[in-house]
């Protein structure tokens, strides 16, 4: 039998080694580098979700959908996916956190690979888990700033990012909040989306009164939140102020919110 | 004082299990490698380096110790990859003049450290006690197979070896088995090599 000479299966082991199809080899787990197809997906779907509005008329109601906490349970995600899907009153989705577990570009990239079967636009405000190893810089590829607003059929949402421990302890940005919801009053409702709730284990007392009186001076609807994988949707505080912990996939439930003009509904959804 | 972490413990027995093969060797060989290593992908970093030692007499056992590196050019923060690993070689099948084939599986722990301050081995003070495990550390399980060719005495290298290996790490093992949808090859990755030995 021939073989090749030594000197050749050298360099063309070499040859092989430089020049190899990159996708197929992965250097580390912890890569951050987000696919073209995948990135801007707030941006991509606020695009989308502009022509939805068009096709209301002023003032109609509408519902939109709430998961959140989704870790890796990509089965039981997918499942939630699925039912929402087929839900046409549903128009948009929104996840309330926690993406991921470990903040690792695979479980970036399968959540993503689930949301968008959807089949409508989708929005995401970032969890603390999210910002484990490469997370933040993944999340900002793949999403696109984490505090933003949009607004919807003369209805304000605000994303907040409110997670400290994770991110390096900065405090969260109150000043933005503050800033995003002072024209709060020109619009029927305002919903705040931020992953820790105000009693949560990350915030101080100073933080907890003053995310409080921030969002209850706004006339905040609804101020949601995950996190806390036990559904929860009440007054809190005894107040005026109506708060919603989204709950878990792994639960097996989701949430639905029917916007009216001078009321919202809540309801959590079980699968 | 740093905790003792399981990465340490299991770097700990590798090398016991080399010390306990020392006696065909005098005291201070037993640190000088069997065989140099270049290796690129497989989760090992972009690129990586290191030593490797035959642990038992028939050369079915080895261990590699490596340093790897992947340049900012692809990922956002450069990162340093540590590799231990064992790997076995259950067969070896002659061909050709000096020619040898091996199957091989290798299980490695791998030890990143990177620029973000969320890769720790030991969970930073300012998180309650067992708020999340260490995310720096992985366990990997690679199957591949080596090509070796023994140049002869004459050389400076005596044996040269090429490798190649399918890895999968800890965590993509988990999101297998946590999403329907995903397939063998999905949490596979490859990685390529070679072994110069002295």
């Amino acid at each position: 039998m021939r073989f090749f000479s030594v000197k050749a299966i050298i360099i063309a082991v070499i040859v092989l080694l430089f020049g190899a199809c990159e996708q197929v080899f992965e250097y580390t787990p912890y890569s951050a580098e987000v696919t073209a197809g995948r990135q801007d997906t707030h941006a991509k779907n606020l695009a989308a979700l502009i022509d939805i509005e068009n096709q209301l008329t002023p003032g109609q109601s509408f519902r939109f959908s709430l998961v959140s906490d989704s870790h890796d349970y990509f089965n039981d995600l997918d499942d939630a996916v699925s039912v929402i899907s087929k839900d046409d009153e549903s128009l948009f989705v929104l996840h309330g956190g926690d993406l991921t577990h470990h903040g690792i570009l695979m479980e970036y990239n399968i959540t993503h690979h689930i949301m968008s079967k959807v089949g409508k636009p989708w929005l995401t405000v970032i969890g603390n888990h999210d910002f484990v190893t490469n997370g933040k810089i993944i999340y900002e590829q793949m999403f696109g700033e984490m505090n933003y607003t949009f607004t919807f059929n003369n209805c304000k949402f605000v994303f907040f990012n409110n997670n400290i421990w994770e991110n390096y302890n900065i405090e969260p940005d109150f000043f933005w909040l503050e800033e995003a919801l002072s024209e709060a009053g020109n619009y029927d409702h305002v919903f705040v989306i931020a992953h820790i709730p105000p009693w949560g284990d990350q915030f101080t007392a100073l933080y907890e009164q003053v995310y409080q009186d921030i969002v209850k001076s706004a006339g905040v609807s609804l101020s949601i939140h995950g996190h806390g994988h036990t559904h929860y949707y009440g007054r809190k505080y005894n107040d005026e102020m109506d708060y919603l912990i989204i709950g878990t996939p792994y639960k097996r439930s989701f949430c639905t919110v029917d916007v009216f003009p001078d009321t919202v509904i809540v309801n959590q959804i079980p699968f | 004082m740093k905790k003792i972490t399981g990465f340490h413990l299991i770097l700990v027995f590798f090398l016991m299990f080399e010390l306990s093969f020392a006696q065909t060797r005098s005291s201070w060989t037993v640190f000088v490698p069997d065989f140099a290593i270049a290796n690129f992908a497989g989760f090992k970093g972009k690129y990586a380096f290191g030593a490797g030692y035959n642990l038992n007499r028939r050369h079915s056992l080895q261990l590699g110790i490596l340093y790897g590196f992947t340049p900012k050019s692809d990922l956002p923060d450069l990162a340093s990859t540590y590799t231990a690993r064992g790997i076995y070689f259950p067969k070896v099948y002659q061909f050709g003049s000096g020619f040898a084939f091996s199957p091989q599986v290798a299980v490695d722990l791998s030890y990143t450290i990177a620029m973000n301050k969320n890769t720790w081995i030991s969970l930073p003070q300012h998180f309650p006690h067992n708020y999340y495990s260490s995310t720096a550390i992985r366990v990997h399980l690679g199957i591949g197979g080596n090509i070796s060719y023994h140049t002869g005495e004459k050389y400076i290298f005596k044996k040269i070896d090429f490798y190649a290996e399918t890895t999968t790490n800890d965590l993509y093992a988990k999101y297998f088995l946590r999403y329907r949808n995903l397939s063998v090859p999905d949490i596979f990755t490859l990685g390529i090599g070679m072994n110069l030995w002295f």
